[in-house]
């Protein structure tokens, strides 16, 4: 403690015990004594103001020192996880542009059509017209070819049934309605 | 002084009405948005975590414009930086009872190293820009190797100074001569000194 009281006595001891305090070095009771001075002398919490600041800026600097050395050892959690996601986001990206492309044929417009995706646009558009004059007649191939594009057609349920519902007409005169449908 | 000063003070406010009230207590709030960046760092130094630190910077404020009555603006800064003190101390009481913090506050032999994460709340605020820290970094490069080593040691991995003569095969007493002469050459510095005067 007397080693502590002569520190005390000047500026380069009182610099030094901030740092001493900064990084808990010093004693309970050196401690204690030290912040009842800062109460004291404001120019004491000055000093550890700048200890704090220059010891910060030491595990800093030496953090730095140590990334640039090994980029690679950063954080590896993080940068891992950051590079999952934007692997599987690209992936999915990916996923979804061939699906599109495989699923979607091209327009006419855009001029890169193949020969057989423009035979299957026109068999597509004979058969529509089939279907709203029935006795037109279909190609054989075109008809198969018509049929692998129909196949591939998706026509949700609820399409059908909103069709259905549309045209009682189509329905036959030997089928029963259920109760709920008979609306009129 | 708080005490001299809260008698003038509060007759000086009843004769002045409202305006005047008003006064002391912007003194202080302006003085607390001016200096947070240095009371968070003295909060930081009495704390060393900075979440404590934050915790305790909030604490000050209210306490200050509390008693913004009995502030004086040529002894503002030290006026705050006794409260923030006393918050810190406070905090550290509390944290002393509290089980959970024994083990970091209360033993004293365990040294415990400044978290990068700590440090980062003097860049937050602004007390460290990246100049300085590279700066800091190229002052230590400049340190003789020994004064070097044993404040990399001691300050950023968190050593003993017992632990850090082992490894070095060196005297305590050395160690904590070449530690203390780093830290005086690395404040010293011309070219950080002139960053941290700014």
């Amino acid at each position: 403690m007397n080693d502590f009281s002569e520190q005390m006595k000047s500026i380069d001891g009182q610099e030094w015990l901030a740092l001493q305090y900064v990084l808990e070095e010093l004693s309970e009771e050196q401690r204690a004594a030290f912040e009842e001075a800062m109460a004291v002398e404001p120019g004491l919490c000055e000093l550890v103001v700048d200890a704090c600041r220059l010891t910060a800026g030491v595990v800093l600097a030496c953090e730095g020192a140590r990334t640039a050395v090994r980029p690679s050892v950063v954080q590896p959690s993080k940068s891992m996880t950051a590079r999952f996601g934007v692997l599987a986001a690209c992936a999915s990206l990916l996923a979804l542009i061939v699906l599109l492309r495989s699923s979607v044929p091209n327009h006419p417009g855009e001029g890169t059509a193949s020969s057989d995706d423009v035979a299957a646009a026109d068999a597509l558009v004979e058969l529509l017209q089939d279907q709203l004059s029935p006795g037109g007649e279909v190609d054989g191939d075109m008809e198969s070819v018509a049929d692998d594009s129909l196949a591939d057609l998706m026509v949700p349920e609820w399409l059908l049934t909103a069709v259905d519902l549309d045209e009682p007409a189509a329905v036959s005169d030997d089928e029963v309605l259920p109760d709920e449908l008979n609306l009129f | 002084m708080l005490s001299q000063n809260a008698g003038k003070h509060s007759a000086n406010e009843t004769r002045s009405g409202d305006g005047d009230e008003r006064t002391p207590r912007l003194l202080v709030e302006g003085a607390c948005v001016q200096w947070e960046a240095d009371l968070k760092a003295l909060l930081l130094g009495v704390l060393r975590d900075r979440h404590l630190a934050e915790d305790a910077f909030q604490k000050m404020v209210v306490k200050a414009i509390e008693s913004a009555g009995a502030a004086r603006a040529a002894t503002l800064r030290g006026w705050l930086f006794r409260i923030a003190l006393n918050e810190a101390r406070q905090i550290q009481r509390e944290n002393r009872r509290d089980a959970v913090h024994r083990a970091r506050f209360a033993n004293h032999v365990s040294v415990e190293r400044l978290r990068v994460e700590d440090a980062g709340l003097l860049v937050d605020v602004g007390l460290l820009s990246d100049e300085l820290v590279q700066s800091i970094g190229q002052s230590l490069v400049r340190l003789p190797q020994m004064q070097q080593e044993v404040i990399r040691r001691r300050i950023y991995e968190g050593l003993t100074f017992a632990e850090i003569a082992t490894q070095m095969n060196q005297p305590l007493g050395t160690v904590l001569t070449w530690m203390r002469r780093g830290l005086q050459r690395l404040q010293e510095d011309s070219g950080l000194r002139s960053l941290l005067d700014e």
